[in-house]
This record gives C-alpha cells, sequence and structure tokens, in this order.
C-alpha cells in the first residue's frame, strides 16, 4: 500500500521475530550457575569436594563433618554476601530500566532523583556519630528517601500541574548536588584518623561486613520495590512515546509515574545504604538488555533483573576472592562498566535514536 | 457513537484560544476541520484527548461528559494518530501497534494471541505486514504515519482523531492514506482530522469544519470551501473547479491562482 | 619542508620558557633555606653581646634559625605532644585537638587548661593559623617518620611560610626514641631531664628486645591488628602503625600493601578467617570499645583462634596511645605492655609496676592500683 523507491525496498534488511523469551530462560541458567559458583569462591579454601559434601549432607539433614570454621564461612559469611550482591545488582538494574522508561532517556541511571547522594549522606552522618552498622544502613535508607521525597514536592510546586518529567530530573540533580555537598562538609569535619577513611571506604562500596541482618533488612524494600515494577512493566511502554500518547492509549500517566518512582526509589535507597555507591550498574545493564531482548519492557525488564543480580554477583565474587584486600565495589564497576558502556555504545543498534 | 462539542472555549490557563465551538461527529462520519497554522487546531484535539481541561461548554460521548470518562474507558472509545516521531528506544512495529491495545489489558497482564492477531489485522488492512517484524525507528517518516494509524485501530475505536496525519507522505501515499481511512469510516468508524490541504476535505470528507478569524463554521464541502472562505481562512485566491469525472461524478477541486 | 623549521621554532620557544619558569622556582628553593653556612650550633651575634639565635640541623637534614631560649613549644603534630610534654611540661604551649575527659585525668593541671589550635593531620590541617600566630610559640615541632617516601621537609617549610615561626623536624620511629629525647633536651635547653629519659627508653627498650631476639621461630605468636568499627581494617608489618608488632617480635598476618598516611587497609571477614591469628590487637582510637565487644560477640569472629582463646586485647591509649594513633614516646611503656601478653613465659615484667614507674617519671603522675587497673581494661 504504501510504496517506496523500488531501489531501496529490497536493500532493507529482512527481520526476524525476536525470541526473547529463549533469551531469558538462558539468563536465568546463566544466573544459576554464577549463583554456585560463588560458593566455591572465596579467601577462605573450601575445596570443591568438600563444598558438596556440605550442601549434600544439610540437604538431607546429616551431621556435618566439616569444621566449625568451615560451616560459619559458607553459611554466615559467603551465603549473607552472595544473596545480597544478587538483590544489590537486580534492584539498581530493574531501578534504572524503570527510570530510563519514565524519563524516555536511556542515558538516565538511578541516582538522578537525588536517592544516592542522600542515602550517602545519611550514612555519613551515622558514621560521625559512632552508630552501629545497622543503624547506618538504616539512616542511609532513610535519607535517600527523604530526598527523593524533597526532589518530589520541589518539582510539584514548581511545575504545578504540569506533568513535564524535565522538572523532576532537573530538580533531582539540584537535590542530588546538595547532599553530595553535605556529604563533602561531613567528610570535612571528620576525624582524618578515623571518621574520614571510613566514610570515605563506605562511600566507595563493598559488601565486606553484610550478615544476615543486613539481609533481613535489605529483603523488605526489595521485594516491595521490584513487584510493582515488574507487574506493571507492560504498561510503562507507553510512555515511551510521551505523557499524551500514553494516556491516548489508556495509561494513567500520573500514577504510573508515582508508583514507579516510589518503587524504583525504594529499590535504589535500601541498595545503597546496604551497600554504598555502586554506579554503573543501572545505566549500564538495561542497555546490555536491550540489546539482548529488545525495548519491551515485558522482556527488558526482567532480562535486567537477572543480568543485573548475575553481573553485581560476579564483579562481588572477584572483589572478595582475587585479591587480600577489598577492592571498593564502585571501582570494579566503574572499570568494568565505563569501557563497556563504549562498546555499548558503538556497538548498539539505534538505543538511543 | 456521537461525540458533541457544546458551546465549549478552549485554552489553557493564561489564554483562552477557542471560544464558543459547538459541532457533532456521528460514526460514519468523516469531519475535516480546516483552518490556518496557529488558529487552535491542535488545542482543540488536546481538549477533546483529555488532556487539557475545556474552559467552558461541555464536551460529550454518548451523552455523558468527557470528564467523567476514565483514561482507559475513553482509550476503548478513541484512537488517536498524533504526528509521527521518533521515540527513544526502537521498538518493533508490532510491539508499537500492540500497544493499542493497553486500554483494553488488564493492569498487570501484556498482551495475549487474542491482541496480536488483532494487530496483524491491523497491519493486513493497511496492507503493511510486510512492516511487522522491522524496527519502527529505522522506518521511513511515512511508513511511520501507517504504523500510527494501524496502533489506533487496533484499539478497535469507534472515533479515530487524526492530526495532520499525511504531512510526511509524498502526493502518492497520501491520496492512498486518505483513501483508506475514508474505507474505515464508511465501515462505520467516525473520523476526526485536521489538513492543512482544502482538497483532502474534497476527497474525503462529508462534513467540513472552518477555523478562522471569523470563527467557526461547519458546513458541507460545497457549501464551506468557497474562493472567499479560502480568501479568509488562508489570505489567497483561489478558483474552486468543478467536473465530472468518467463514472459520472461530480469532482470538485481547489486550484490556487498564480494572481 | 616549511613545517619542521616551524616545529623547530616551537620548541626551541618552549625550552627557553621552561628554563625561564624553572629559574624564579630554583631560586626560591634556595631562599627558604637559612642562608647561613656556619655549623651545628654557633652563636649568632645580635645586636647586644649575649646570643639569641642559633642553627640546629633537624633530623630531616634541614638547617634550621631557632631562639638560644626557647619557653613556648607547640607541636604541630600529635605524634610530638607526649615527647614535650614529657621533657618539657611547662614549655608545651597548646595541644592539637582537645585532650577528653579520660585522658585529663592523667595530666597535669596546667596541661588540662592549654588552648586547643588544630593542627597538620595527616590528609587535612586543621590548624588555626591567626590563633597560632596570637600564640607566636617559640618553636614548633613537626615530628614523622623521615622515610623514603615521606617528604617531611616540604610539610615543614610550608608550615614554616604559614606561620613564620621556626619549625624542626623530629623522626618518630620507635628506634630512635632515646636519639630524639636527647636531641630535643638540647634544643630545648633541659639536657639532664633528657638524659635520664632517654636512658630510660633505652634501658627497657633493651631489655625487650634482647629477650624476644631468643624466642625459636616456632613460638612466634601470630597477630591480627583490627582496625576500623568492625575490626575488619589493618595495618601490615613495616607500618609504622605497628611498629610495636614488629619491635616485640610479633608476626603480622596481613599480607597486605601498607596503605600510606592514616594507613587501615580493608579485608574481608574470610581473609580474617583464613589467617586465623592467634591474637588480635583492637586499635582503642580506631574501633574502639565498641569494636572490642562486637568482635568477642560475633559468631564469626567466634571462629577466630584468638576469640576463641580469649586473647583478644584492647590497646591501652590513655593518655596518648600506647600502640600507635599517633605513634609516639608511649610505645616504650607498650612494647613492655604487648611483649609481656604475647610472651608471657620471655618478657617477665611486672606490668603494673612498670607503667606506674613510667607514668611516675615520664607525666609526673602517681598512679592508685585502681587507676592502673582501668589503664589496662581489656589489654591484659
Amino acid at each position: 500500500m504504501i510504496k517506496h523507491n523500488a531501489v531501496t525496498a529490497d536493500a532493507r534488511p529482512k527481520v526476524k521475530a525476536r525470541k526473547s523469551g529463549l533469551v531469558l530462560v538462558i539468563l536465568f541458567l546463566v544466573l544459576i550457575v554464577i549463583f554456585l559458583w560463588s560458593f566455591t569462591v572465596g579467601r577462605f579454601a573450601v575445596p570443591l569436594p568438600e563444598l558438596l559434601t556440605v550442601f549434600f549432607r544439610k540437604m538431607f539433614g546429616l551431621p556435618a563433618t566439616w569444621s566449625d570454621t568451615t560451616e560459619t564461612v559458607l553459611f554466615n559469611i559467603r551465603i549473607p554476601r552472595i544473596i545480597v550482591a544478587l538483590i544489590i545488582g537486580a534492584a539498581l538494574s530493574a531501578s534504572g530500566a524503570a527510570y530510563q522508561g519514565l524519563f524516555r532517556n536511556p542515558m538516565v541511571s538511578p541516582d538522578i532523583l537525588g536517592a544516592s547522594a542522600g542515602a550517602g549522606f545519611g550514612a555519613a552522618m551515622a558514621i560521625l556519630m559512632s552508630a552501629g552498622a545497622i543503624t547506618i544502613q538504616l539512616a542511609a535508607f532513610a535519607f535517600g528517601i527523604i530526598a527523593v521525597m524533597l526532589t518530589y514536592l520541589i518539582s510539584r510546586m514548581i511545575g504545578k500541574n504540569n506533568n513535564s518529567v524535565l522538572i523532576l530530573v532537573l530538580t533531582g540533580m539540584v537535590v542530588s548536588s546538595l547532599f553530595s555537598a553535605f556529604i563533602s562538609l561531613a567528610k570535612y569535619t571528620a576525624d582524618p584518623n578515623n571518621k574520614l577513611p571510613e566514610i570515605a571506604y563506605w562511600l566507595m562500596g563493598g559488601l565486606t561486613s553484610i550478615t544476615s541482618k543486613n539481609v533481613m533488612l535489605m529483603l523488605v524494600p526489595f521485594v516491595i520495590g521490584i513487584v510493582p515494577i515488574l507487574l506493571l512493566r507492560y504498561k510503562l511502554n507507553a510512555l515511551a512515546f510521551g505523557e499524551e500518547e500514553a494516556q491516548a492509549l489508556g495509561v494513567d500517566t500520573k500514577k504510573i509515574r508515582f508508583v514507579y518512582i516510589i518503587c524504583a526509589t525504594l529499590l535504589t535507597a535500601s541498595s545503597v545504604a546496604a551497600g554504598g555507591m555502586i554506579g554503573w550498574v543501572g545505566l549500564v545493564i538495561p542497555h546490555l538488555a536491550r540489546m539482548l531482548v529488545g525495548p519491551n519492557l515485558k522482556y527488558m525488564l526482567p532480562a535486567s533483573v537477572l543480568l543485573g543480580g548475575a553481573y553485581l554477583l560476579l564483579i562481588d565474587d572477584i572483589s572478595r576472592t582475587f585479591f587480600t584486600v577489598e577492592i571498593p565495589l564502585s571501582i570494579l564497576t566503574a572499570i568494568v562498566g565505563a569501557p563497556f558502556f563504549i562498546y555499548l555504545l558503538v556497538k548498539g543498534r539505534n538505543s538511543w535514536t | 457513537m456521537i461525540l458533541e462539542i457544546k458551546d465549549a472555549s478552549f485554552g489553557y490557563s493564561k489564554r483562552t484560544v477557542l471560544r464558543n465551538i459547538s459541532f457533532k461527529v456521528v460514526s460514519g462520519e468523516f469531519f475535516c476541520l480546516l483552518g490556518p497554522n496557529g488558529v487552535g487546531k491542535t488545542t482543540l484535539f488536546k481538549s477533546i484527548l483529555g488532556f487539557i481541561d475545556v474552559k467552558g461548554g461541555e464536551i460529550t460521548l454518548d451523552g455523558e461528559n468527557i470528564r467523567k470518562w476514565s483514561k482507559p474507558r475513553l482509550a476503548k472509545a478513541i484512537g488517536y494518530v498524533p504526528q509521527a516521531h521518533t521515540p527513544p528506544f526502537p521498538y518493533t512495529v508490532l510491539d508499537v501497534i500492540l500497544m493499542g491495545r493497553m486500554a483494553h489489558l488488564g493492569l498487570f497482564s501484556s498482551p495475549s494471541r487474542g491482541d496480536v492477531k488483532i494487530a496483524e489485522e491491523s497491519l493486513e488492512t493497511l496492507s503493511i505486514s510486510y512492516l511487522k517484524h522491522m524496527i519502527y525507528t529505522e522506518i521511513s517518516g511515512g511508513e511511520r504515519q501507517m504504523v500510527l494509524i494501524a496502533r489506533a485501530i487496533t484499539q478497535k475505536p469507534q472515533l479515530l482523531i487524526l492530526d495532520e496525519p499525511t504531512s510526511n507522505l509524498d502526493y502518492g501515499n497520501q491520496v492512498r492514506v486518505l483513501l483508506q481511512i475514508k474505507k474505515l469510516s464508511d465501515e462505520g468508524i467516525g473520523v476526526v482530522m485536521t489538513s492543512h490541504f482544502p482538497n483532502h476535505a474534497f476527497l474525503c470528507s462529508s462534513k467540513v469544519a472552518l477555523l478562522n478569524k471569523n470563527g467557526f463554521e461547519v458546513g458541507t464541502t460545497e457549501d464551506l470551501i468557497t474562493e472567499a472562505n479560502m480568501r479568509d481562512t488562508y489570505g489567497i485566491n483561489v478558483k474552486i473547479a468543478k467536473f465530472v469525472d468518467d463514472q459520472g461524478v461530480d469532482i470538485r477541486s481547489c486550484v490556487p491562482l498564480a494572481n | 619542508m616549511s613545517s619542521i623549521f616551524v616545529k623547530r621554532a616551537v620548541f626551541k620557544g618552549l625550552a627557553i620558557l621552561l628554563c625561564l619558569g624553572m629559574t624564579p622556582l630554583l631560586l626560591t628553593g634556595c631562599g627558604s633555606q637559612a642562608t647561613s653556612t656556619t655549623p651545628v650550633t654557633s652563636p649568632t651575634t645580635g645586636n647586644s653581646s649575649q646570643a639569641t639565635t642559633r642553627v640546629i640541623t633537624d633530623m630531616a637534614g634541614r638547617q634550621v634559625t631557632i631562639p638560644t631560649k626557647i619557653n613556648t613549644v607547640y607541636c604541630a603534630v600529635p605524634t610530638a605532644e607526649p615527647m614535650v610534654y614529657s621533657l618539657a611540661p611547662e614549655k608545651l604551649a597548646a595541644w592539637v585537638n582537645a585532650p577528653s575527659d579520660d585522658v585529663k585525668k592523667y595530666l597535669s593541671d596546667r596541661a588540662k587548661n592549654l588552648p586547643v589550635l588544630g593542627g597538620w593531620m595527616g590528609e587535612k590541617s586543621t590548624a588555626n593559623l591567626e590563633e597560632i600566630a596570637k600564640l607566636a610559640p617559640d618553636l614548633i615541632v613537626f615530628m614523622t617518620t623521615t622515610g623514603v617516601n615521606n617528604n617531611p621537609g616540604q610539610i615543614a617549610d610550608s608550615i614554616t611560610n604559614q606561620t613564620k615561626r621556626p619549625v624542626i623536624v623530629m623522626e618518630s620511629r620507635l628506634a630512635d626514641t632515646a636519639k630524639v629525647y636527647r636531641l630535643m633536651g638540647d634544643i630545648l635547653g633541659v639536657p639532664d631531664r633528657a638524659e635520664t629519659l632517654a636512658s630510660y627508653c633505652e634501658k627497657k627498650m633493651k631489655e625487650v628486645s634482647d629477650v624476644v631476639a631468643k624466642i625459636p621461630q616456632d613460638k612466634l605468636v601470630s597477630v591480627y591488628y583490627a582496625e576500623g568499627t568492625s575490626g575488619l581494617a589493618t595495618d601490615p608489618s613495616g607500618s609504622d602503625h605497628t611498629e610495636v608488632l614488629d619491635f616485640v617480635k610479633g608476626k603480622n598476618v596481613a599480607d597486605v600493601q601498607a596503605k600510606g598516611g592514616q594507613g587501615m587497609t580493608n579485608v574481608s571477614m574470610e581473609q580474617v578467617l583464613s589467617w586465623n591469628p592467634d591474637v588480635v590487637l583492637v586499635s582503642s582510637n580506631s574501633g574502639g570499645v565498641k569494636a572490642y565487644n562486637s568482635i568477642l560477640n560475633d559468631t564469626s569472629w567466634g571462629k577466630v583462634n584468638a576469640v576463641k582463646n580469649k586473647k583478644v586485647y584492647l590497646t591501652p591509649t590513655l593518655p596518648f596511645g600506647w600502640y600507635d594513633r599517633p605513634p609516639n614516646i608511649m610505645r616504650v611503656i607498650g612494647s613492655e605492655w604487648l611483649g609481656s601478653e604475647l610472651y608471657p613465659d620471655y618478657v617477665k615484667v611486672d606490668l603494673r609496676q612498670e607503667t606506674k614507674d613510667f607514668f611516675s617519671l615520664f607525666l609526673g603522675q602517681k598512679l592508685t592500683d585502681e587507676q592502673v587497673a582501668e589503664l589496662l581494661k581489656h589489654a591484659v
């Protein structure tokens, strides 16, 4: 019906339907493999035969034949850390994917509304006040939420009834900068013998001191945050075409935006609270997911979650195994993520045009 | 389905763009809105679709004020075809068209096989099935326009609202698209369309509205598209040519004059 | 072809500019040194017949002009404070950090009320320059390791520039403790006191080092130095934070790269379990009692040998750190303490008596038995 130049018609590539469902299954399997492999690595050597014995006997409730220390290492140290790495990776990726869809911009990362900077500030304050690890996590989480609430309220005041996301983004930038300045202030007043290196180290991200208590604290906001994001993901597709078209397609954009911002904030704040400021995950993983399964959030969101979890787990395994010292996660994710991102930009097929 | 605008005023918080507009569009009608740039055609559309509130008077759909219609319900009744633009992500054409089914889906659902079938039918109807698996951001402007029309009819609406649907198309494709829309209208869908070309109205519409500085007038193409009106609306001189085609049907055309 | 000539001209121009730029730098570099070339302590005649200043060579090899009579001393870093306070307490004019209430219990009344001026601490300077100018100390002491990688001379020079007071560099290494006392005794005009303190240090340190040198390899104790709130940060052997441990021949389990400055390299719990030290030292000034308690009560830490055998010690820290933070002269009694904890069969000292003697001689404090117990709480 629409006729176009005969020459170009045949020159265009024939595109076959993507097997996105299959890719998702493969990603899930990859995740399982990395998950299992994570148990075999660590500074405390647990040989593979012993590891298998432990799991086998645990499964069938048989008495232990391994040392007390091995038990502690596997179940008190490695398991919580593996679980948290998975959760944070999944949370940041889901949050990034959600924000990229919400703001119609593939260059958006989860800290765009200030959750990261706010959480960092909360943690810095708690460290200055010599609080314990759990208090630091809670303070970071609380301030992450406060920062985003501030962004949201200020943008509502400025924009009145305007649904534009531009104002939200700009306000987020301002709030982020503000909290970053406060973090610098905290660092400046900190005692350079103790508090300052501790704050600096916390900010750089790491799962060194993760215990099962941290896991419990993380689980609640994670589940509350990720479930609505996953359930509503198809509707988010409409927003890619703009506020008005989405409404014309029958999507209540105001409500969806509200729910998504709350959920993504829960995910981001709890992730930063548990693991510090880990960048390059929320930005890069959704791009990778898009390359593998396409931009349709029906597949792309679950793909981001699976990829993100596997990725951060892998990175954390490297961080805690290959060197005697713990290399902060943000350093590793940046070293891996930034060049990889450039590669994606070069290779990426119209991911953003 | 009856869309009725009753003595309505349209505009934004600071200024009113149109006043005292009244007209009616019924399923099966092809209503063409003509008017110069900046007169308020887009504002009118935005108000009908519920993006901005009506300032005075009311808009009703089947007798019920449009404000009482929920967004999903409205989307099932009215299909909107905006001017084609580029979204930030490379969806496939099929994905884009399937989004037309959103209003019919539950809050957590994604399209079923049945929905995919409806989408494929829309592609068939517009003869663009070959576009199915192509990337929306990689096809031509005209093809994108067609996809947006296909998306709108996938909503299975009773009314189609199109904002200058031919702007990216060449002459041949313009005519073909218009005839296709005319066919849809003949099959029972109501159509409201804006255009910059009176000849489009001659080609397909039954009803025409002229929006110009004199106000708002509704009528048939014969009555409204006159040389005087064209001068008032666009500020140019034209001649309305009348002739009979091979089948004996009266044809009219609006021809611009050089002086 | 012409482009090569252009390039040559550009290079020439740059070279000339560079030389021009370097010259002023070189000149100012020379200028900051004292212009006198006379030997170590020679009086410079002023207007009166008495000599008012002299030139000494500090422990960074710098020639510094200082007053012959010094009445007020300000320490630019906390490391020097215990040294000056023990040597000539009435000459100490100010503190870098405000002493806490616990610290004040072991200070003289005069010392409790000295002004607090901030200092040049690690990565940042908290020094209140105006207050220092008001105080106008006769001498400023900057004490640090003058090893290969440091450039204490540069820091001392910048302090001189900022305060316009004479600044001397002293070595903070444990081995040089006696040497520093003697040098400072001469500078401050208290040579007898200095000799007393110096020979005490030499004697006690030699007693410890002679004994531990005899310990056979297989009897050496592995030690982990726990810093940070969770105890998962440490410093390796060779760092100036763990000199006492090296001195008493404890085996530092941390085979990590030493981090300069504040130190504190982070490690994981798994790594500590893998090292499985016999003894854990908890840093009072880093993790403190909180870290000490959490280490004793944590399930993971519970699997470490040291914790199983209750060999977890909090480093004594009053009134100044006995182990580090800052690394100071109290490490003399600190060595006796650590030596007797790690190797009680070899280092046979009556720690409580030694503590009383040390405090009496160095700090002018007569300790009661309760005070000694308080000082050594969680440390023995």
